[in-house]
């Protein structure tokens, strides 16, 4: 028997018709349930939910329906043709723009009815002139930038007033400058629609002012930091290929390019169709783990572009055997957390890195 | 656009006129696997065409058919060589797409899958690189099934082939000596073949001695040098992807300026690009100091504001490093560089690859 998802211990081909070989399967079950979790922590805040990078590498519009069938929520993306695309596909939810050219065309947002996040005081006049639908105020909780200080609120405020805007929403990592900024802006006439905060910090509205918590990559189970996700969540992402070819070898072979790798004793070497064109980085070679009858196997040799090779030794592995790169590691499978430990960057950017060539399948 | 890849199909063209010219009189095969090395698929195959390629390499079935599909026809050579295990031909057959083949089911797959048009196959050998191609004590049999298969008229058998390890000269050597033996083996068995081909990029350009009948080139028709030692231009060739982002703001921290891009690891900015890699700024150098999920920081001076266009690697015009540079200095290969910039940062193709 075989789940839907090409049980990675049964061997079973049928997921991988065709010319299908390279597959990300995405449980919607597991993104829902993620989400009602990490809104059970926010205790009732608003939500701004950032599918960055394309719902970080899981599928823009998938994601963002999986995540507005839990409840209302504001949506972030990385740039225009993104909430376009979510337009586009029926969402209605408040849409915001983290990065708005400078060249933008003047009403390219009122266009679809898109928000925009300004990060700079010349941001906010860009998003004015494209005419966003409302403004929200990036303060450092997306950007990375030094201690916002008083001249930049003040230059902040002049930039609101210049293109007469005359309300916005604020958001930071920082809660002190937050309702400071949050003071700061009301004394001078400027509407504070919310405060946004991210996930996991106090997020009580003080003040008076509407909190809201930004979840980010968290939704997918995964962290945009070096730091993993959050106990209260689970990779929702699964990367798998086929075996698609076997071949007995020889002790002391050299296995890939460069032969970095050699067998050490008479072995069944498998090909599995995924490498560093997949977006599996070209330096896990001889690192990074992946699972096959349930048991752990560290690719063997250099990643190619299209391909690895796992030294199957006598495990009776067969072509067509479901090879699990990262996945939940309640499976027994890697994760992509153990892949970004391994690289030195978040797990969201190691799954946000696959390829296009990837399938995304949501089952 | 905040960021984007601007393809130079005129760079295209003058390297695959170039690298054709220097690999003559064999062929020359364009492999445009993986989105074309992240250039985009369908608009390489027609400027490939545009450039006079007359033979086009890709990897899986889906993407041959997509170059038919986009209007290469079959006077052009597409070839596809890697499989689901429970792959369908029938397409592939149809639109006279050639077809590599390392197994027995795969050889017998293709030839139930031939209807009015016969399929056309390259055997391919692995001679080293243990990865695709039969061992060698397979080969005979391969060879054999082949050679029932054509002559019931049920395939047609035009190519042997191979890729090569490039672990040495020594050993690359070595796999051209398994190569012939393979294609003597063959002989003996009455098999013979139009097309022999086995070296890639590297040795392609290297070794007149290695190049048989088809050199296959990836690398080097972007502009990426595939060995050590040389510029692109010492060996002919222009890089062909350019990759920009607009500063969205700026900050200074700890005495020294920044400035934010919207390109990080999750658009493809390799892992190891902070405190390696500079990009350029109004013809200045910037050193990348930080890569985010999403972002990255570069230390510039008080001239440069949000707005101003970075250009992350290049042609080296603008002052900004190549794809090589990227890739040296990340301890990887400008291939894995250029095939990793995600799909969400546009293409924007410019010039024209016909030469005129």
């Amino acid at each position: 028997m075989t789940d839907a998802l090409g049980d990675a211990t049964a061997g079973e081909p049928s997921v991988f018709s065709g010319g299908c070989t390279r597959l990300a399967f995405v449980s919607k079950q597991v993104v829902e349930d993620n989400l009602r979790a990490l809104r059970r922590e926010a205790f009732g805040a608003g939500v701004l939910i950032d599918l960055s990078s394309e719902a970080w590498g899981h599928g823009l519009v998938d994601a963002a329906r999986a995540v507005t069938s839990v409840g209302p929520s504001t949506i972030a993306v990385s740039n225009v043709p993104d909430g376009i695309a979510l337009r586009s596909e029926g969402i209605d939810s408040e849409i915001v723009v983290w990065n708005l050219p400078a060249t933008a065309a003047r009403d390219e947002l009122s266009a679809s009815g898109l928000s925009a996040a300004a990060s700079s005081p010349h941001a906010v006049g860009v998003a004015v002139r494209t005419g966003a639908a409302h403004v929200w105020l990036d303060l450092g909780i997306k950007r990375v930038a030094g201690a916002t200080d008083r001249p930049e609120l003040e230059a902040f405020a002049r930039a609101l007033s210049a293109a007469a805007q005359g309300s916005v929403t604020l958001c930071a990592s920082d809660a002190r400058l937050l309702h400071e900024a949050a003071g700061f802006f009301t004394d001078r006439g400027i509407e504070v629609r919310g405060l946004v905060s991210p996930v996991g910090r106090d997020v009580a509205p003080i003040g008076g002012y509407a909190g809201i918590v930004r979840i980010g990559a968290e939704v997918f189970g995964l962290s945009e930091t070096l730091a993993p996700a959050p106990v209260s969540v689970r990779p929702a992402l699964s990367l798998r290929a086929p075996i698609i070819a076997l071949k007995d070898a020889d002790r002391d072979v050299g296995v890939s390019y460069g032969y970095t790798y050699r067998t050490s004793q008479p072995t069944t070497l498998a090909l599995v169709p995924v490498g560093y064109g997949d977006g599996v980085d070209r330096s896990l070679g001889n690192r990074a783990q992946v699972l096959l009858r349930g048991q752990r196997l560290t690719i063997a040799g250099r990643v190619a572009m299209d391909a690895i090779v796992l030294d199957v030794g006598a495990r009776g592995a067969v072509v067509g055997d479901v090879v699990e790169f990262f996945g939940d590691p309640a499976g027994g499978a890697p994760s992509a957390q153990d892949y970004a430990e391994l690289l030195g960057i978040s797990s969201a950017a190691v799954v946000a890195g696959l390829t296009a060539r990837v399938m995304r399948r949501w089952t | 656009m905040t960021s984007e890849a601007i393809v130079d199909l005129t760079a295209f063209g003058k390297n695959v006129r170039h690298l054709r010219s220097v690999v003559a009189p064999a062929e020359f095969m364009v492999v445009l696997k993986a989105d074309a090395y992240g250039h985009g698929l369908v608009p390489m195959a027609r400027a490939a065409v545009e450039a006079g390629a007359q033979r086009i390499g890709v990897l899986d079935v889906d993407s041959a058919l997509a170059v038919r599909e986009a209007g290469v026809g079959t006077d052009t050579m597409v070839m596809a060589w890697q499989y689901g295990p429970s792959q369908d031909f029938s397409a592939a057959v149809a639109a006279q797409v050639d077809l590599g083949v390392s197994q027995q089911h795969e050889l017998r797959a293709i030839a139930d899958a031939a209807g009015s048009a016969t399929a056309s196959v390259h055997l391919k050998i692995d001679t080293g690189l243990n990865r695709n191609g039969a061992a060698p004590q397979d080969w005979p049999a391969l060879v054999s099934l082949a050679r029932s298969l054509r002559d019931a008229g049920r395939i047609r058998i035009t190519g042997v082939w191979s890729h090569i390890a490039e672990a040495s000269e020594d050993e690359d050597t070595e796999s051209m000596r398994r190569f012939e033996r393979a294609i003597e083996v063959a002989g003996e068995l009455g098999v013979a073949f139009e097309v022999r081909h086995l070296a890639a990029s590297s040795a392609g350009l290297r070794r007149s001695d290695i190049r048989y009948d088809m050199v296959r080139m990836g690398g080097h028709c972007w502009g990426i040098p595939s060995f050590d030692g040389v510029t692109p231009s010492q060996i002919g060739i222009i890089p062909v992807m350019t990759l920009t982002s607009e500063v969205t703001s700026t900050f200074t921290e700890r005495g020294e300026r920044m400035a934010v891009l919207a390109l990080g690891h999750a658009q493809g900015i390799p892992a190891k690009a902070a405190g390696r890699v500079s990009v350029a700024i109004a013809g200045r150098r910037a050193p990348v100091r930080h890569v985010g999920t999403d972002f990255m920081l570069v230390a510039v001076d008080e001239t440069v504001c949000a707005g101003d266009i970075a250009t992350l690697f290049g042609t080296g015009a603008g002052g900004e490093q190549t794809v090589r540079e990227w890739g040296d200095l990340t301890d990887t290969l400008g291939d894995e560089i250029v095939t990793r910039i995600a799909r969400g940062v546009p293409r924007r193709y410019v010039g024209s690859a016909s030469g005129e």
